[in-house]
């Protein structure tokens, strides 16, 4: 059988209970029954006894070599088949082609790591790699989904909510700060920003807050954090064009200890350059107003 | 029964015994169990092979029986595979003890309603065409009733044919 079939086939099959008179039909359905109703008796406990003692370490030995003989020759087709699967899904724009190897390939890391990197992947399958036990095990997969410039932002939910990995969440972020700003469907990202700037993890909340548009958050931000302990966060802050004027202000007249301007991280500087550009931007709408 | 359903099969043992005791740390002894119970079976699977026939194993697990049971028409698909050295090496009594209590709680937490406890077996219908019937000891004639063994159709094995 092939690896990709049995690998479907046998996702849920568990022993199922039976009475008596059922087994009794199934037997004769399937014609498991002995013909000359004849059965070997082997004796389990000695059987078992022969499995847990030590005895067998001996004949274990004399048969790794058979083992380890079969390993590699296993894995080489084995190797061979997947090299050529995630190539497949590598190079193929097809979204169809890509959700029936999601189906298939479950078990395959390698190739589902093909696959949530393909950017022609669907939302439906970008759902599927994420929600389905056994491909979001994987941190690579998610990680690649992460990243993918085609995530959508249900899948970015999705990844929210089942991946605690800081690093999957990252890319999540990354890619909604870059979407936020385009027109449509700006205001979805805008918001997986702000729950993701909310996040205790340093990294994750500062790479979000570039995308937050929501004044009242950015606000927060500005007076939960200190100067001290995280400039990079509150120099996020008076980067981003959202900031209530204020709170720009306020910070505009910060003096900033020595050690955090030699690091680069200016909030004055930025906030003041922020301030700027509204004020501009401003003047210019009033001569476009005044001109119509 | 082939090596991946096997796999499973000894995962879904193993995951049942860690939750029913509580075992710490899990994980590890999750791990040692599934080596254990896989053995187990492709030991059972081997005697099948140099069986070449339905076996009936008493006592496999203390206090439960295995049967299993084949196609006659169909060829036997299984191949004769080599132990797994790591489960010979931490394979110990305890764990026999451990899979009899979690099949105990197993087959009493599987009873259909009005039935008295010893009703029933568990199958498992193997890819290969090998099906397993797991039971209760004291249920062992009735079993054999149902699966088409006339009462003196044991035929026991030999020692020697295991080696």
């Amino acid at each position: 059988m092939k690896l990709s079939l049995s690998a479907a086939m046998f996702r849920d099959r568990v022993p199922q209970f039976m009475t008596f008179d059922a087994l009794s039909h199934f037997v004769r359905e399937h014609g498991l029954y002995p013909k000359d109703g004849k059965i070997v008796h082997a004796d389990g406990k000695d059987l078992a006894s022969r499995v847990t003692g030590v005895d067998g370490m001996q004949q274990a030995e004399s048969r790794i070599n058979a083992l380890v003989y079969e390993i590699k020759n296993v894995q080489r087709s084995h190797r061979e088949t997947v090299k050529k699967t995630v190539s497949l899904a590598e190079n193929t724009a097809d979204p169809y082609e890509l959700h029936y190897m999601a189906g298939m390939f479950a078990e395959q890391k390698e190739v589902m790591r093909a696959v949530a990197k393909n950017q022609n992947v669907s939302p439906q399958t970008q759902i599927l790699i994420a929600r389905n036990p056994l491909i979001n095990q994987d941190r690579e997969t998610l990680m690649n989904l992460a990243h993918n410039p085609s995530i959508t932002a249900d899948s970015m939910g999705v990844l929210i909510e089942v991946a605690n990995d800081p690093f999957v969440l990252h890319g999540v972020a990354l890619n909604a700060v870059h979407r936020s700003h385009s027109e449509k469907e700006g205001r979805l990202y805008a918001d997986i920003c702000g729950f993701l700037a909310k996040d205790q993890d340093y990294t994750l909340s500062k790479a979000a807050i570039a995308g937050v548009k929501d004044p009242d958050l950015l606000r927060e931000i500005a007076d939960n954090n200190s100067l001290i302990f995280s400039p990079s966060k509150l120099g996020e802050v008076a980067k981003n064009q959202h900031t209530p004027d204020d709170v720009l202000e306020r910070m505009s007249s910060h003096g900033l200890p020595a050690l955090q301007r030699t690091l680069g991280y200016d909030v004055a500087d930025y906030a003041r350059h922020t301030l700027e550009i509204r004020k501009r931007s401003r003047l210019a709408e009033q001569e476009v107003s005044h001109s119509l | 029964m082939l090596p991946h359903e096997r796999k499973r099969l000894s995962e879904l043992a193993s995951e049942k015994v860690v939750e029913l005791f509580r075992v710490h740390p899990g994980e590890f002894y999750q791990e040692s169990v599934t080596h254990k119970f896989m053995l187990l079976l492709q030991t059972v699977d081997r005697a099948v092979v140099v069986a070449n026939g339905p076996v009936i194993y008493t006592g496999l697990i203390p206090g439960y029986d295995l049967i299993v049971l084949k196609k006659e028409a169909e060829p036997f698909l299984g191949v004769f595979e080599p132990l797994d050295p790591r489960a010979v090496s931490t394979a110990d009594e305890t764990c026999l003890a451990l899979l009899a209590r979690a099949c105990e709680i197993h087959f009493a937490s599987n009873q259909n309603e009005g039935e008295s406890p010893l009703e029933g077996v568990f199958s498992f219908l193997g890819e290969d065409g090998l099906m397993y019937v797991g039971f209760k000891s004291e249920v062992k004639d009735q079993v054999l009733r149902a699966v088409g063994v006339s009462p003196d159709g044991l035929v026991p094995l030999i020692r020697e044919d295991l080696q």
